[in-house]
């Protein structure tokens, strides 16, 4: 295995690695103290930097494949290139950014930290999130945002159809056209916060908030209680 | 690329489909970069491998493929397959390859010749005709089926292939992928996911007078964009509406002599990303098969959004 330790960056060469081969590598050279980690030739590997519990940086230079930086709690993870689905499924805290392409279901059900895709993310992008951040600098597809229970998610780009469905709470923003919003999802005003903590959270991202037009999406709880006097909404809903 | 005869991954559960598409007129190494992107997919289907790879229409020829169980083969099968499509055209070679008859014949017999030599031969499954066509298939993983086809000697314009699992139908060549759209030659399908609304189509296509070989969803799919072919549809017309047609999970690549479609379900349930540039295009379930092949960090493949459907033809 090759891992060359420099002073500040312990580099790891993927090539020719297994997931299990890789993943253990990482956990090892943490153990041993390493706290930022280049890895190398990851081409498209599935389920890398996973279940991870330190104050690290990692960066993978090129695609990964499925569940990416899954179950972390704590470490920054960078990827320079594209990563399949499950991209930060159950994050507890912590950073991921995706310089390129994210699939579908990505940050699904993180409960915190942070996750910026850099391009476009695929169908169901942040569904059932229990907390934390999702920014996009692209458009999201179909169904994102579906059952999302609290959190934000910026969508600079557009959104396909469905977005925010059935969700319980939490706040989408999404500065494009959305395709068509979800069931009970609805349009609210922006407030001055709104604004502030846009502006403050895509700065870091180089990405100016007021050039873009804004829409605040939310629950309009309609289908938190069921109710038989309103049979129609979750006809619709259904 | 890798060494044929390396060990397979470990078990998965679930299809992959892949596709390469040069877009000038020269043949390019089709066979070799399928087989590659077919075996980095192995985990995703254990059952069996296959591929339909075109080239330039052979003048008066067709290719066509049969499949004989082992038990017809070893009883003069093979001469059966010959004798039978000499009675509706004219047999130019032939050679017993694995389990496949692989014979050049003059004509197709205007679609007969299929129905021809299964009626003629006992346990026979004409599984490929086309002129600009060869599907190659059988069971196990890629780099198995690489010793007995040596599919990576094929050179051509584009092609696609299948890792299966299979979940609903038989573990067979027949029911293998990809399927031809019998009886219209130079069509085949690979899918992933399953069509829900199968029986309903079939019978609908079936009253229209289609034959359909095997019990197997995906072969709907070929039959079905080929109908639409046939009766005027554009790719983008035939494609547009199979979004709307079939009911279910789907990520498919239909092949036709001109080039390649493929279109995703309106839920995004199955996988399927494409990387392009001025040369080619390359179509997988998964970026990994697309790295395996091409190593250009500056390629970005693109995931199809739902219901999204592309096609590039010549």
């Amino acid at each position: 295995m090759a891992s060359v330790v420099t002073a500040e960056t312990t580099v790891l060469d993927a090539e020719g690695l297994s997931t299990r081969q890789i993943n253990q590598a990482l956990k090892r050279l943490i153990e041993q103290g390493a706290t930022e980690i280049e890895v190398r030739n990851p081409v498209g590997q599935h389920c890398l930097a996973v279940a991870l519990k330190a104050t690290v940086t990692l960066r993978l230079r090129g695609s990964v494949g499925w569940y990416a930086a899954g179950m972390n709690d704590g470490p920054h993870v960078v990827i320079d290139g594209n990563c399949g689905w499950g991209l930060a499924e159950c994050m507890m805290a912590g950073r991921v950014e995706v310089n390129g392409h994210a699939g579908s279901g990505t940050s699904v059900s993180i409960r915190g930290g942070l996750v910026f895709i850099r391009g476009d993310t695929g169908a169901r992008a942040g569904i059932s999130m229990k907390g934390g951040t999702l920014v996009v600098a692209g458009s999201v597809g179909y169904l994102s945002g579906f059952m999302m229970q609290r959190g934000t998610m910026i969508i600079c780009g557009d959104a396909a159809e469905g977005l925010g469905d059935s969700m319980y709470e939490g706040t989408i923003y999404v500065a494009g056209t959305v395709a068509a919003l979800g069931a009970d999802a609805v349009e609210k005003d922006l407030s001055d916060s709104d604004r502030a903590l846009l502006r403050t959270t895509l700065r870091e991202f180089t990405i100016d908030a007021d050039a873009l037009r804004f829409k605040k999406i939310e629950s309009g709880r309609r289908l938190w209680n069921f109710s038989k006097k309103e049979p129609e909404i979750w006809r619709d809903a259904l | 690329m890798g060494q044929y005869g390396g060990p397979p991954k470990e078990e998965g559960a679930i299809c992959g489909i892949v596709g390469v598409f040069y877009k000038g007129s020269e043949a390019g190494p089709v066979g070799p970069t399928l087989v590659e992107m077919c075996q980095e997919l192995y985990r995703r289907g254990t059952d069996s491998v296959g591929y339909a790879i075109y080239g330039p229409p052979l003048p008066d020829t067709f290719l066509v493929r049969v499949d004989l169980p082992s038990r017809v083969a070893a009883d003069g099968g093979p001469r059966a397959v010959v004798d039978a499509a000499s009675e509706v055209t004219r047999v130019k070679d032939w050679v017993l390859r694995g389990h496949n008859v692989r014979l050049t014949v003059e004509g197709d017999a205007e679609g007969r010749l299929a129905d021809g030599i299964e009626d003629r031969v006992d346990g026979a499954r004409v599984f490929s005709v086309g002129r600009s066509m060869e599907i190659i298939k059988d069971l196990g993983s890629a780099y198995e089926v690489e010793k007995t086809y040596q599919v990576a000697r094929y050179e051509g314009t584009h092609g696609i292939g299948h890792t299966r699992m299979a979940t609903e139908s038989r573990v067979d060549i027949a029911h293998s992928h990809p399927f031809w759209a019998r009886p219209f030659p130079d069509i085949a399908v690979v899918h992933n996911g399953t069509i829900t609304n199968y029986h309903k189509l079939r019978r609908q296509l079936e009253l229209k007078g289609h034959h359909f070989s095997t019990e197997n969803d995906s072969e709907v799919i070929a039959v079905y964009i080929a109908d639409r072919l046939e009766n005027g549809d554009s790719m983008e017309e035939a494609l547009t509406a199979s979004v709307r047609d079939l009911d279910g999970t789907f990520a498919y690549l239909i092949s036709t002599r001109d080039g390649i479609g493929l279109a995703r379900d309106q839920f995004a349930m199955k996988p399927l990303l494409y990387a392009e540039d001025d040369e080619l295009v390359v179509l997988a379930s998964e970026e990994c098969a697309i790295r395996r092949v091409l190593r250009d960090p500056n390629l970005v493949p693109r995931e199809l959004q739902a219901k999204e459907v592309r096609w590039w033809l010549r």
